[in-house]
């Protein structure tokens, strides 16, 4: 896959999920299907964010022109930050942006949802 | 075993076969009848030749039961199509008749009822399969029975893909096609909804010449069958349907509107086929036979009416069979309802009694249950359901085991009971655009 940011030096770090992961979204884990939210969040959150988060800069997730989302890829791709221990809430309430037209609307709410609804995964 | 004497081969033990009954009129066979009919000439017979008759007897038995068939009608002489596109000539085979409409809405019941019959012979068929020993011999030549495709006279494409999946199963885990017989008699528009679905790829055997379709006439994708998720492949579907709708009806649907619908429709099929990644084929359960851990994925449109329908299927163990309370389903509100009802029936109640399958699947789409019990997952169900409710008239129609479920935009979804079990989960969409 090419590499999901764009912009170097101050520009903002933007991820276009229909340009630079797929149109067509797909479930929750790597294993069970193509373009799951396990690899977009491996493969292009995470490595953005760190980068963001050493600069200084905002990653904007800009989740417009896909087929649509499924809540699973969402919450994964989202959710997934929180649970699995990477980041907290509030440091991605200020590192990540997320953003969307009108039809996108209510799945940028619905990320955003997931992400403050997570709960970091307990340790055995 | 030439070198043997024959006392040596007389005294050995008769193979462990159960040769008592018979299993079809459970007339009482073989050894016993023999014995019966010999009387005391018993002691001078050895077990080697008590074998070879009883042997004999069953063999009569099984002419006289086919030759009785013959003169009843139930046994008919039927044409085979080949894969290599001839015609077999005429043979006799066992008819079972499917229902007239292949329909869920008309005869679900007796769509269920051939499925489950087929069903359980094919299983039957793939599990002595791989019993036996590999045949050398490739030839048409027994055919113990047919499905007598020629008396259905409807058929919509969720019942096709039904029929598709079925044959697809057979195929993969047999080795071998169930053959179609007779599709010549067939009623035109039943063979050119399976030939639109794919069926005849499927059996190898090649499309039969049909007329070209009026312009109106409705469209069936080819079905796609997978176990993983193929995201880009539902997405093309929705969008190529859409397209159908749209080259029919020019601006009926406006840019914002295509985008919407598409993204409803493209989350509810992906949550529908992941559901079956996840829950349909779980690694503990034995059901007696090989499984096909697939789902089966269509779609038509049918532009005189606007309708846009989509079909995911399963043939795994169901949603209420996910939430059975010895599997590991944390979701409180489950123990909770089964609490109750128990307490109410002062104990008699049975929780995995098929009876309140409907109610399960009710819940689950009302609640979104995880059977994995996480907290992030048992998202989907509702998903699936948020599919309709952009539509001005839309309906959702699910069949899983035996529980019916119909929602339709504005009115109050409805769930019964279904005496005949569906065969794993079948979610139809309808949105009429």
């Amino acid at each position: 896959m090419t590499s999901s940011a764009s912009g170097t030096g101050n520009a903002d770090l933007t991820i276009v999920v229909a340009r630079d992961f797929s149109r067509y979204p797909g479930g929750r884990y790597e294993a069970d299907g193509d373009f799951s939210g396990e690899a977009f969040r491996n493969e292009k959150l995470l490595p953005a964010l760190r980068r963001g988060l050493a600069t200084g800069h905002v990653v904007i997730v800009d989740i417009d022109g896909a087929a649509g989302y499924p809540s699973s890829f969402l919450e994964e791709a989202f959710g997934g930050l929180v649970r699995e221990g990477h980041f907290g809430a509030d440091q991605l309430a200020r590192a990540l942006r997320i953003k969307a037209g009108p039809l996108f609307e209510s799945y940028r709410l619905l990320a955003e949802k997931y992400i403050r609804e997570a709960k970091p995964r307990k340790l055995a | 075993m030439a070198w043997m004497t024959r006392a040596k081969r007389e005294h050995l033990a008769p193979p462990q076969k159960s040769l008592d009954r018979c299993i079809r009129c459970d007339r009482t066979l073989g050894r016993p009848a023999r014995i019966e009919s010999l009387g005391l000439q018993l002691k001078r017979i050895s077990p080697y030749r008590q074998m070879r008759l009883a042997e004999l007897a069953k063999h009569r038995h099984r002419h006289d039961v086919r030759r009785r068939n013959v003169k009843r009608g139930v046994i008919e002489r039927a044409t085979t199509a080949k894969p290599s596109g001839f015609y077999s000539p005429p043979r006799y085979a066992r008819k079972l008749t499917p229902p007239e409409h292949f329909d869920f809405d008309k005869d679900a019941e007796g769509v269920l009822q051939w499925l489950n019959f087929a069903f359980n012979q094919s299983t039957d068929i793939i599990r002595n399969r791989r019993r036996r020993r590999p045949s050398k011999r490739r030839s048409l030549a027994r055919v113990k029975g047919y499905y007598d495709f020629t008396k259905i006279k409807t058929m919509t494409p969720a019942a096709a893909l039904i029929v598709a999946a079925f044959f697809d199963r057979h195929r993969q885990l047999a080795g071998v096609p169930i053959y179609v017989y007779d599709y010549d008699r067939w009623d035109p528009q039943v063979r050119e909804t399976l030939a639109q679905v794919g069926f005849f790829e499927l059996l190898g055997v090649p499309n039969p010449a049909s007329q070209p379709a009026p312009p109106n006439s409705t469209k069936i994708e080819r079905f796609t069958s997978e176990g993983r998720l193929r995201p880009g492949e539902v997405g093309r579907l929705i969008e190529t349907l859409l397209g159908y709708i749209l080259a029919a009806h020019p601006g009926c649907l406006s840019d914002e509107q295509q985008i919407e619908r598409t993204a409803k429709l493209f989350g509810a099929l992906i949550e529908a086929t992941e559901n079956t990644r996840f829950h349909a084929y779980p690694a503990d359960t034995h059901r007696g036979y090989g499984t096909l851990p697939n789902w089966w994925l269509t779609g038509s449109v049918d532009p005189t009416q606007r309708r846009l329908t989509l079909i995911v299927y399963d043939q795994g163990i169901s949603v209420p069979g996910s939430l059975a309370s010895y599997r590991s389903s944390k979701w409180p509100g489950h123990g909770w309802i089964n609490g109750i009802i128990r307490r109410f029936s002062k104990g008699s109640f049975d929780p995995d009694d098929t009876i309140a399958d409907h109610a399960k699947v009710r819940l689950a789409m009302k609640m979104g249950i995880s059977s994995t019990g996480e907290e992030h997952r048992g998202k989907g169900l509702p998903v699936v359901r948020q599919a309709i409710t952009h539509c001005d008239r839309a309906r959702l129609h699910i069949l899983s085991r035996n529980g019916a479920y119909l929602e339709e935009t504005g009115k109050r979804a409805v769930s019964w009971h279904l005496k005949s079990p569906m065969i794993g989960t079948l979610i139809v969409w309808d949105l009429w655009l």
